[in-house]
């Protein structure tokens, strides 16, 4: 026997010897325990939200007021490096021609082929589209493709997002649904690494001080547009 | 035999442990600095949430159901994870987890190894092995990478530093790095930032834990507040991944199930700052994340109690909410209970995964206050599981004459009358020793209860005596 | 039901809740077959002998069609694990079911069974309140604070982690008197802190060991169960 067959076999045996009679339980449906919805004010709860995580948010209507944040926040860390990602509102707005523009030092995945690592590493801003954002939380959702890639939302010290209103979801549940092969089983499997941002990096590991960005970004900018 | 993996030291001091522990004022401040704060959030939490205990009874609900099914469930993660081009191993022991992921280590050629905090690679032992098969193994976790440097053990589940100083670990850091560190905790915070960023730049092998595993995606989920989980599973090419067989839940969309409750019990966070979602090894077109993703399921004991009525400790998420809730761990720390996982759920863990015999004290060193129970996410009858341990016990190391004393004491109070003289008798040895109704000084066991506070004196006439004259 | 500890070391509570009862218009009974609810057996491990002392128990108040228990503890062993104790055993499975769901204890048989809050008692003095563990397992969380808060002439000053255990826990206290002492003078801190006049719990267990840490102290501050409080006119 296989140390494999050998292993589920020893399981399938304690599961039968544990198991009381009669008694074993079925998969429950949660129907809606735990639900708690975004109330009346989807953006609103999500500015909220962020902001008692630690992240700030703001809500803008037109692309000169996308830029005008930006450039605040850059300029109040006289960043010098910015890495971009690709696709949605970063090409609609056509963000990375504007910032170069501006005089900053933009990097996109276009302008990296060789080993891109090296400039995550370095970059001292890095803006991102979102996949979703969740109301009920707070939290940015990045979703890892091709023009997603991880390190952009994690190896900067500050971590801005792009993300339109309808983007947001009320609740966490919502998510998962959207990639849940019981509830939609048509639904593409989850990407290789879905990411759940809800504020800034965060320790608490010398005397509960709260210190941001050990690791992660120490800030987190959320930028709602529309 | 013994598993040396869970008890550190086989004949733990658990006496002589607590008492230093009780002694420690630094210690004493930091405990109840950390339970205070943790709970608050923990009761916050779960008032947040409008039906958190529906909500928890659902959790609880998707465990019992997964365990009556773990065989089915693990051949089905094994299969999602194969789909995704990841590789599952079985490991039955934690010597055969340390082979299997220094082998993994070897055939990549990996050198250096950074680690998510993850305490079932503190259960194997996994950091020697791999330091002796010439892999370089860095803590990530700020509050674990503290604990590597100074060559000790997390002391709690979610803060494995906390019986540390400022002061103390800015000593520990100022003489590792050879640098004279200021002992703010923002700035040694980014010496920790700069020294481990060095690290994840030349790693090649990334080690986590899951806190959960989903059968019919192949994907497993880390959380973490300091973005050390993401930053071990985004750099290095090789990702290896170690849960222990429990860790598996059914379908994709039972996760949000355990996410809003998880960091809720632990902090009273509505969900922890990262939580990473990762199905597979990276995919065709991304320029980041591991090129292999490995997963290795471990048993190492937990088959054995899979088969027990104490199968419901295999639902434990690991919060830690248990820990901060219990009065006795406020008060003596996570090292006291001398195994891995500490705290009430430790104390059912070690005994059971280790042995009962040699583990003598930890089923008893709980007043069954519930406290824990109540903080639970998965409302784990914790006391209950001390007292069924208590029972094993009993059967493995029997008391003589305890058993008796018992059995005579039940003997008697099943006859009403030689009960009513027994405690005449009580009351004419003890009465002798009363001073206006307490004892100071009592004979036998009792005197261990004098040690602290006096003991009341039996009453001159017990109540069904007194009831004559009320009827 | 008054079981061993109540019968033998604190008998007025026993009285009192005869009293209290009666004035609120109840027919009390006292088997005198009774002895102990099995909990310290139990909670040791020893299940046979607990089963055995249940078994006694619930031959005991066979006849009663109510028990009520001025103790949270036997209460506690009664719904919560006499059920479990025999789960192999379908007759006295179903027997303890039935008992449990009989079995009160007082603040729960007050506020949940007569549907009383205000049982007409007068207190003059400063009063708070220890949360005895088990009525936590009993999820009689706010029973016992609305009886006390209805009390004429109290002052209720709440006490400081009035749900964390005193440290009594039955060979808990025995075994490790260090930790358990550790916890009651914490408690004990909190209650002269409070500055009152009493401390007023639910159970026996609770009330010998911080009655016992005051008393060792040298404090003022009075101890009293919760049916002696009731009980004063």
């Amino acid at each position: 026997m296989s140390s494999r067959e050998a292993f589920l076999t020893r399981v399938k045996q304690a599961v039968a010897d544990g198991n009381r009679a009669g008694a074993v339980p079925s998969l429950p449906e949660r129907a809606g325990v735990g639900y708690q919805g975004a109330g009346s004010d989807p953006v609103q709860r999500f500015i909220a939200e962020l902001a008692n995580a630690g992240g700030k948010g703001y809500v803008v209507s037109d692309v000169d007021a996308v830029m005008q944040t930006i450039q605040s926040i850059v300029q109040a860390h006289n960043a010098r490096r910015i890495l971009l990602s690709r696709g949605g509102l970063i090409d609609q707005f056509a963000l990375p021609h504007k910032l170069k523009d501006a005089g900053f030092d933009v990097q996109t995945l276009d302008d990296m082929q060789a080993n891109p690592q090296e400039d995550f590493f370095h970059a001292d801003i890095g803006i991102t589209n979102v996949h979703r954002l969740i109301a009920e939380t707070g939290t940015v959702v990045m979703a890892s493709q091709p023009n997603e890639p991880r390190s952009v939302s994690l190896l900067p010290p500050v971590h801005i997002c792009l993300a339109e209103r309808s983007q947001i979801l009320p609740d966490l549940f919502n998510l998962f649904d959207l990639f849940s092969p019981t509830a939609t089983p048509d639904r593409s499997l989850p990407p290789s690494c879905l990411t759940l941002i809800t504020g800034p990096s965060k320790t608490g590991d010398i005397e509960l001080k709260l210190v941001t960005g050990v690791h992660g970004p120490g800030e987190l900018h959320v930028i709602v547009c529309g | 035999m013994t598993n040396m993996n869970y008890a550190q030291h086989e004949h733990h001091d658990f006496l002589n442990a607590s008492a230093e522990a009780l002694a420690d004022p630094t210690l004493q401040k930091a405990l109840v600095r950390l339970t205070d704060t943790l709970m608050a959030g923990n009761r916050k939490g779960y008032a947040a949430l409008a039906d958190s205990s529906d909500l928890r009874d659902h959790a609880k609900r998707i465990k019992e159901h997964t365990l009556a099914h773990l065989d089915e469930y693990l051949v089905q993660l094994e299969m999602s994870v194969h789909k995704l081009g990841g590789k599952v191993h079985w490991a039955a022991t934690a010597e055969e987890a340390r082979k299997i992921v220094v082998a993994i280590a070897q055939a990549a050629k990996c050198r250096h190894a950074v680690k998510s905090k993850s305490m079932t690679s503190e259960e194997i032992h996994l950091n020697p092995a791999l330091e002796k098969a010439g892999v370089e193994v860095t803590e990530t976790d700020f509050g674990e990478y503290i604990i590597q440097v100074a060559g000790e053990r997390p002391s709690h589940l979610v803060a494995p530093a906390v019986h540390h100083t400022r002061e103390s670990v800015a000593r520990v850091l100022s003489q590792h790095l050879g640098e004279t560190l200021s002992d703010d905790p923002k700035a040694l915070a980014m010496v920790g930032r700069r020294v481990l960023r060095e690290k994840f730049r030349r790693a090649d092998l990334g080690i986590t834990g899951a806190n959960f595993a989903v059968a019919e995606t192949g994907t497993i989920v880390l959380v973490t507040n300091e973005g050390n989980g993401r930053l071990t599973t985004t750099v290095p090419r090789v990702h290896v991944a170690i849960m222990g067989i429990e860790k598996v839940i059914p379908r994709f969309n039972d996760l949000p199930v355990f996410l809003k409750l998880l960091a809720r019990a632990a902090t009273g966070q509505t969900l922890s700052v990262y939580t990473t979602i990762i199905t597979g090894p990276r995919q065709p077109g991304e320029v980041d994340g591991p090129e292999e993703f490995h997963l290795v399921l471990l048993d190492n004991g937990r088959s054995k109690v899979l088969a027990t009525p104490f199968r419901e400790s295999l639902q434990c998420i690991r919060c830690g909410a248990c820990l901060n809730a219990c009065p006795v761990y406020r008060r003596i720390g996570g090292h006291a209970y001398g195994g891995v996982y500490s705290g009430p759920i430790g104390s059912i863990l070690t005994p059971l995964f280790d042995s009962v015999a040699e583990n003598p004290h930890l089923p008893h060193v709980s007043s069954l206050c519930g406290a824990c129970q109540a903080a639970c996410p998965v409302k784990i009858n914790i006391p209950h599981m001390l007292i069924g341990l208590r029972e094993l016990q009993h059967a493995h190391k029997p008391s003589r004459l305890e058993r008796w004393a018992y059995q005579l004491w039940s003997m008697v109070l099943c006859r009403p009358r030689l009960y009513h003289w027994a405690i005449w008798a009580a009351r004419v040895i003890l009465g002798r020793r009363a001073k206006a109704g307490w004892i100071d000084q009592m004979p036998g066991p009792g005197a261990e209860w004098t040690k602290i506070r006096d003991f009341p004196a039996p009453a001159a006439m017990p109540f069904r005596e007194r009831w004559k004259e009320l009827s | 039901m008054i079981t061993c500890l109540g019968d033998t070391f604190f008998p007025d509570v026993g009285v009192a809740t005869v009293k209290l009862l009666r004035r609120l218009g109840v027919t009390v009974d006292f088997p005198q077959a009774q002895t102990c609810c099995g909990q310290p057996h139990f909670n040791s491990g020893y299940h046979d002998e607990a089963r055995t002392l249940a078994k006694h128990t619930m031959e005991a108040f066979a006849k009663s069609p109510l028990i009520v228990t001025p103790s949270g503890s036997c209460a506690a062993m009664v719904k919560l694990e006499y059920p479990e104790l025999f789960h192999d055993d379908p007759p006295w499975h179903a027997h303890a079911v039935a008992f449990a769901k009989r079995t009160h204890e007082l603040s729960d048989f007050l506020i949940n069974v007569l549907k009383i809050d205000d049982v007409g008692a007068h207190f003059d003095g400063k009063v708070t309140y220890h949360m005895a563990c088990h009525l936590r397992g009993l999820g009689l969380v706010n029973e016992p604070i609305r009886l006390i808060q209805k009390v004429r002439g109290l002052q209720y000053v709440p006490l400081e982690r009035h749900d964390e255990c005193c440290g009594f826990g039955g060979s808990f206290a025995v075994r490790y008197p260090q930790i358990s002492g550790a916890m009651v003078t914490d408690k004990t801190a909190f209650i002269e802190k409070a500055a009152v006049d009493a401390v007023v719990a639910t159970d026996a267990g609770c009330l010998m060991n911080i009655g016992g840490c005051l008393n060792r102290n040298g404090s003022k501050v009075r101890i009293l169960h919760l049916a002696e409080l009731l009980a004063q006119q």
